[in-house]
């Protein structure tokens, strides 16, 4: 397995914020979501340079990376597309803005894109029910969504 | 005609209230100089207690009976952790707190510690939340720099630190001793209760863990008085509640109501009535997990007593309302989809018994139902019902029964008929 | 309260009143009262973990059903374990467990001592509701040994468990989440020496042996009960043999030993032993050499040693017996060398410690001063000198990292490398390589000027603080000429800590000295080996001068000894110089070996006399913590004889009488003889065994201690030669490549590498790269070996494996140097 340096940012960012914490591993599930920004999704040498930093197994660090949806253990399109199929937003319509994206950007739910653009899940609720049907790209959060709506998000990521 | 009844939500419509010299010039910060410069710990712990306030994250306990059980004479540290992993399907009423009032929340935050001597508050937000932490770390640095924060807050001698904690995507962590687990770096297991938060929480050490919407709750309680607060609602449910409404209705939303208050009335007068005009079929009272109520109980108080007494609970206050062209099987299993995907797989029941209820539903949707199916699946919850860990098992268990109970003759008309739910995309777990 | 003091606790359960000591889970409680609760998930070893919901029960006032395994037991608790209510339950978490599990028993190894069989049998159901696709994964290997059907695994999590609380390796964790959960181990990389009993706690067939896979099923197999001989902690084990085969090793019940852990060369190298190559003795040299019957070898060798003994005396005949041979063995041997052949010149042991520098004292602390494993564990403070303990004691190891948990004891390491990242002590102290006495030295000194500052102020001050301390001291210092040196300074650490108590006034408890011998039984070695000085006058044990390994062979080479007989010993491998054991060999008439496996010294025997292996032998070994326990022959199928055995047909071939082949006959001679066993009868030794007390008395021990202070220590500090300037520090691992390894199936995994391990900074120093071929050499010989760096190598030391068949360390090192001193360049 290659050595892999931790980018420098992020090694910063973590140890700014250790000293809030009573244990190096406390900061464990912050710093997945703050890898994935500089280093892509959680390899075992990503996860091996982690575990050194927070003082635990490289094994620790990947088992705790495969409970969360949001932490991505293989590679993922530059966006990642997370719509809300859950009952407020299936009640009111996410299933057609499902298929409207999987036409539209010519992938299954599950799939990236081929130019490695998107990446579309369907996730569960992520708390605007009131606003549904509903998606995150990225960190943004798109609501009220209809294809047209849904057009514009797209566009808008670059 | 139902009016609300703003607590949490009072400043809903003053532009930026999010900004802490908006949020002070509309009284914010004015009940945390007065706990800590007018009374001692133990008086806020009682006023709180007094005020009946229970808690908002969906189980009700009380607030400040909660808060009392963090032995005294503990060296400390002692720790709050602030719900903010808002995950039942429903629910957004935290999130706009989060958005829009997080000041409001930070000053129950210090309220809170100053009652428990809470040395650091971590408030552990949904990974999906970027703006509401974004929100929150922004109130914070403001809330540092004014000196509500950090040491010696408004010359007391009391200090207390705020640290924003992000989730990373698992329902699960809304549990609160799965909450710790997960604040400790590790996968999101609830843990074994006793010991109780309260004297080993996070890290071993005291720790009480409050909902966003009870924490921000507080401050009006120290500014207008327990009595002002228990004169609210009805006898056992005190106080007011954040209700999210959504599905089939005009108007969803979040909408803030004194407990008691008829559903129906929520329903009609807040949120516009029903979509399109069409009939009522049935509704969550309190988000996925609570069992589904039919039409014709619409009129129940909405509290705690009175819908546990309807059958159901007011959980989280998320009111999810369905229309009479609503396919309850299928809604059924999307709900179902959720708990299996959403079960964080430590105990046997709750691991096996909701894949099952899936891979029936499954079947049923793909027109390979039998009728012996229905019963099987009244089985299987009860056999999973008060069996498994932690509470995750008895809500997956919610929306099978009541549907089924309900609109049996729904899921024999897929069986009977060999129906087939046209799907429009499948979804892949990631 | 009881009688002892302990608090207890009385409940109701089932109608019945029972009391228990507070603290009592209610499944042992019930348990208690005569009822079984079923559980997967719990296990007495580990944290409850609630997981797996069988052991749900009513208690009063409580609405839900409660988790047996993890409520304490409390005054007045009323709790139902038998109700309609529980028997459904029961049912319905089993018919959740059997979801997902395939119906494999008649292929799965697990059948017949399988606790999902036992308790589905007991509690559930016997159909299935289930007719959709079960969660099906491939199987994978979770290490070498370990094979994991995913398909069968209940997730109780134990496996992940125990390499979290037990062993700390974290080797197992869990992958994903909710349904989709299963257990990995992340791509490896991760060492457990005792990774094999994740085998033992599944409950299921989910983890089973690769190296037992599909040999047996469990209800064929004859289980016996002996002691494991492959390090001298004495693991009590069972050898389960089918149709005179062994199967499997697994750790024994009921023992204070290992409790019920074994390490995994115990567990998996025992396959040797059914495929043995020698299948008839061997006459000749190498090159000529043609297997004979037991009549003509017995022939040869009566007509050989009585040739020799004839012509140049009973001395000219040189016996060793080594490692791994029974006290009965022992006894027998020395009996015949001494009584029948009527030489002096016999060693039994592997050559180790030197005593006769000072023998009253040696011995009186070899055998006074050490503690039995229980004392060990509770020591408030535990010190590894020059000891690895998880290499060369591994579950002693285990068990004093389990004893450690949750108290203020301590466990110290001192020794010549740094922490290497695997089984680390909670502090830890260098020696220069090589110059441990020099350490000691400094140490003493520390110790009575009461500085707590300097390099080993934190040592002294641990030493301080303890009430009790055990001291186990190893290869390190064992391995080298000077090893009776190094007892001695021990001995004065331990009284410069008494002195110092005496003068403050304090009252403390016993320093214990704890040698770590490395072989089966090397403790019953070393008492039969100075038998005459531990017996009772009746016993009449003729006295002889001290002989050593080294006294013996030197007098092989100067021709004194004309003929060797060697048992269960390959001094070539083990023996510290390996010049000295050519020569030796070299120079002798005629070598007999008797052994039970090839090696580098049965190759250069004039006679190769094969014996029964170990699943064959029965009689008594004494372990580390002396404690005396009884092996018992399998039913393994061996044509070949035991040592016992050989040596009476060798007597009766001699025309000099007979000897005793029952090894309870002869045990029960010996314990007549030694007051420390003269309790016991081979039939009355318990089955757990029993612990031996060579106790020393207060006047006894008072003149020890004067002996002590009147030695004075020669602590030269080693100068390093310029043309030799690295230290050799030779390695004992448990996993080493000895013949047993070798000859075992599937323990290529499981080999160490071979390569000499330096300092990262000395590497490129000398303008060397990881993994470059390089000649280490001393003034003696030199090998060849690949370099690797490793940052917790001392600078200025080379690390070696001590037993490399392909680069042997002892070419390096002469019997008469105190230290090796090597220079290392790059190979041609």
């Amino acid at each position: 397995m290659d050595e892999l340096r931790l980018n420098q940012e992020l090694e910063k960012w973590v140890k700014e914020r250790l000293p809030r914490y009573p244990t190096k591993r406390s900061l464990l599930v912050p710093t997945l979501l703050e890898a994935q920004k500089y280093h892509g999704h959680i390899s075992p040498s990503l996860a091996e340079a982690i575990g050194a930093l927070l003082d635990t197994t490289p094994r620790d660090v990947l088992s705790v990376a495969s409970f969360y949806t949001l932490v991505h253990k293989h590679p993922v399109g530059k966006h990642v597309i997370q719509l809300c199929h859950n009952v407020s937003c299936f009640l009111n319509g996410c299933d057609d803005i499902a298929a409207y994206i999987e036409e539209k950007l010519g992938v299954k739910a599950g799939g990236t894109t081929e130019d490695g653009k998107f990446t579309f899940i369907t996730v569960e609720c992520l708390a605007a029910c009131g606003s549904g049907p509903v998606m995150l790209v990225g960190e943004k959060l798109y609501e009220n969504l209809t294809p047209e709506a849904v057009d514009r998000a797209l566009a808008e990521a670059n | 005609m139902l009016e609300q009844t703003k607590v949490v939500m009072r400043l809903d419509g003053v532009p930026d209230h999010h900004r802490l010299d908006v949020y002070e010039a509309n009284g914010g910060y004015a009940a945390l100089r007065k706990a800590v410069k007018e009374m001692k710990p133990a008086e806020v712990i009682d006023e709180v207690k007094a005020s009946g306030l229970l808690g908002k994250g969906g189980a009700g306990f009380p607030a400040g009976l909660k808060w009392s059980f963090v032995p005294k004479d503990h060296p400390g540290p002692k720790y709050l952790a602030c719900n903010a992993d808002e995950g039942e399907p429903g629910t957004f009423k935290d999130r706009w707190i989060l958005e829009h009032n997080p000041h409001q929340m930070i000053e129950g935050c210090i309220i809170a510690a100053y009652a428990v001597g809470i040395s650091h508050i971590y408030v552990y937000c949904r990974g999906e939340f970027y703006q509401g932490k974004e929100m929150i770390r922004r109130a914070a640095e403001e809330a540092y720099a004014k000196g509500y924060l950090g040491q010696n807050i408004l010359g007391s001698g009391f200090s207390t630190e705020l640290t924003v904690h992000t989730g990373a995507g698992s329902y699960e962590c809304g549990e609160e001793t799965a909450l710790l687990t997960s604040l400790e770096g590790g996968r999101g297991h609830p843990k074994m209760k006793p010991p109780f938060p309260a004297s080993e929480g996070a890290w071993r050490k005291p720790t009480v863990i409050n909902n966003v919407e009870t924490l921000a709750t507080v401050p009006e309680i120290i500014n207008r008085g327990a009595a002002w607060h228990a004169g609210l609602g009805t006898e056992k449910s005190k106080g007011i509640k954040m209700v999210c409404i959504s599905g089939h209705v005009e108007k969803p939303g979040n909408y803030e109501v004194e407990l008691g208050v008829p559903t129906l009335a929520i329903i009609n007068d807040l949120a516009g009535g029903m979509k399109g005009g069409r009939a009522l079929k049935g509704f969550f009272p309190g988000g996925s997990s609570t069992p589904v109520l039919p039409a014709a109980k619409a009129d129940v108080g909405y509290d705690y007593e009175s819908v546990a007494a309807a059958g159901s609970m007011l959980g989280s206050g998320a009111l999810i309302v369905f229309d009479d062209k609503t396919d309850v099987v299928r809604m059924a299993e999307v709900i179902t989809r959720f708990y299996t995907w959403e079960s964080c797989g430590k105990c046997t029941p709750c691991r096996e018994g909701t894949r099952w209820m899936l891979q029936i539903y499954e079947r049923i949707l793909k027109g390979g139902g039998r009728l012996e199916d229905v019963d099987l699946l009244l089985s299987i919850c009860d056999h999973l019902e008060f069996k498994s860990f932690c509470p995750f098992g008895d809500a997956a268990v919610g929306v099978v029964r009541s549907t089924i109970n309900l609109y049996r003759d729904e899921y024999e008309d897929y069986i009977r008929n060999h129906k087939v739910y046209k799907r429009k995309f499948m979804p892949v777990k990631h | 309260m009881d009688g002892n003091g302990n608090n207890m606790v009385t409940l109701t359960i089932n109608g019945m009143e029972v009391t228990v000591r507070a603290g009592t889970l209610l499944t042992d409680a019930a348990e208690q009262a005569g009822f079984k609760i079923p559980q997967f998930c719990a296990h007495r070893w580990l944290e409850p973990l609630g997981a797996c919901r069988m052991c749900l029960v009513r208690i009063e006032k409580m609405p839900k059903l409660q988790t047996a395994c993890s409520t304490v037991a409390q005054n007045g608790m009323v709790v139902t374990t038998e109700s309609d209510e529980i028997k459904a339950a029961r049912e319905a978490m089993l018919e959740f467990h059997l979801l997902n599990h395939p119906l494999e028993c008649p292929v799965c190894d697990r059948g017949g001592e399988c606790d999902l069989q036992d308790l589905t049998e007991l509690h559930g159901c016997t159909t299935s509701r289930y007719v959709e696709d079960k969660m099906v994964r491939p199987d994978a290997m979770l290490t070498p040994y370990l094979h994991m059907n995913y398909k069968r695994c209940i997730l109780c999590k134990r496996c992940v468990r125990y390499c979290e609380e037990i062993t700390g390796s974290n080797l197992l964790k869990v992958n994903e989440r909710g349904a989709w959960s299963h257990i990995s181990n992340f791509g490896g990389g991760a060492k457990d020496y005792f990774s094999g009993n994740t085998i033992e706690i599944c409950p299921v067939g989910a983890i089973t042996s690769e190296v037992f896979r599909f040999r047996g099923r469990a209800w064929e197999l004859t289980k016996t009960r002996t002691v494991c001989n492959q390090c001298s902690v004495g693991c009590a084990v069972e050898m389960h043999t089918r149709l005179g085969e062994l199967m499997r090793v697994v750790p024994a019940p009921h023992s204070e030993v290992n409790d019920g852990h074994i390490c995994d060369r115990g567990r998996f190298a025992y396959g040797y032993a059914n495929n043995l190559p020698f299948k008839q003795p061997l006459k000749g040299k190498s090159g000529e050499r043609r297997e004979v019957s037991w009549e003509e070898a017995e022939r040869t060798a009566a007509e050989m040693i009585h040739q020799v003994s004839e012509k140049h005396g009973a001395n000219a005949l040189g016996l060793i017996a080594g490692s791994g041979l029974t006290n009965e063995d022992y006894v027998a041997f020395r009996l015949i060398a001494h009584s029948h052949l009527g030489t002096e010149n016999f060693f039994i042991g592997e050559g180790l410690i030197d005593v006769s520098a000072n023998p009253l004292v040696l011995l009186h602390s070899l055998f006074f001063d050490s503690a039995s494993i229980s004392e060990i564990l509770q020591s408030d403070l535990i010190l590894a000198v020059g000891c690895d303990l998880v290499e060369e004691v591994p579950v002693l190891a285990l068990r004093i990292k389990q004893a450690l948990k949750n108290t203020s004891q301590k466990l110290i390491g001192l020794c010549a490398h740094e922490p290497r990242g695997y089984w680390d002590p909670q502090e830890h102290y260098c020696y220069e390589a090589g110059n441990f006495l020099a350490a000691a030295d400094e140490i003493i000194r520390a110790i009575d000027s009461g500085e707590t500052g300097g390099q080993w102020g934190g040592l002294v001050e641990s030493l301080q603080k303890a009430r009790t301390v055990a001291i186990v001291y190893g290869q390190d210092l064992l391995r080298h000429r000077y090893a009776d040196r190094c007892l001695l300074a021990l001995l004065k650490i331990k009284q410069a800590m008494y002195r110092w108590r005496e003068a403050g006034g304090i009252e403390r408890g016993h320093i214990s000295l704890n040698p770590s011998l490395r072989s089966a039984n090397a403790t019953g070695a070393l008492v039969m080996n100075n038998l005459e000085f531990l017996v009772n006058d009746e016993a009449k044990l003729p006295a002889r001068p001290h002989a050593t390994m080294r006294g013996l062979l030197e007098k092989a080479v100067a021709g004194e000894i004309k003929l060797l007989y060697l048992n269960g010993i390959n001094p070539l491998m083990t023996f510290v110089d390996r010049s000295l054991v050519e020569r030796a060999l070299e120079a002798v008439d005629f070598l007999i070996v008797q052994d039970v496996l090839p090696n580098e010294t049965t190759e250069r025997a004039d006679l190769v006399l094969p014996v029964s292996p170990w699943p064959c032998r029965e009689g008594t070994y004494i372990n580390f913590g002396w404690r005396l326990q009884k092996l018992h022959a399998s039913d393994l199928v061996s044509n070949l004889p035991t040592d016992l055995e050989v040596w009476n047909r060798l007597l009766i071939k001699l025309g000099k009488g007979s000897h005793s082949i029952s090894p309870a006959r002869i045990f029960d001679e010996i314990a007549r003889l030694v007051p420390a066993i003269s309790h016991l009868t081979f039939d009355t030794i318990p089955e757990a065994g029993s612990v031996l007390g060579f106790q020393l008395d207060d006047e006894g021990a008072r003149r020890v201690a004067e002996e002590v202070a009147k030695v004075q220590l020669d602590l030269t500090r080693y100068k390093r030669p310029e043309d030799y300037p690295l230290v050799l520090v030779q390695k004992l691992y448990l996993f080493r490549n000895s013949p047993r390894m070798r000859y075992s199936p599937k323990m290529d995994a499981a080999t160490p590498e071979a390569v000499a391990l330096m300092n990262p900074e000395d590497l490129s120093a000398l303008g060397l790269a990881d993994g470059a071929k390089a000649v280490i050499e001393s003034r003696h010989g030199s090998i060849e070996l690949a370099l690797e760096g490793a940052a917790w190598v001392q600078r200025g030391s080379v690390i070696i494996n001590n037993y490399l068949p392909e680069a042997p360390t002892n070419w390096l090192v002469s019997v008469d140097d105190e230290i090796t001193f090597v220079r290392v360049r790059a190979a041609q």
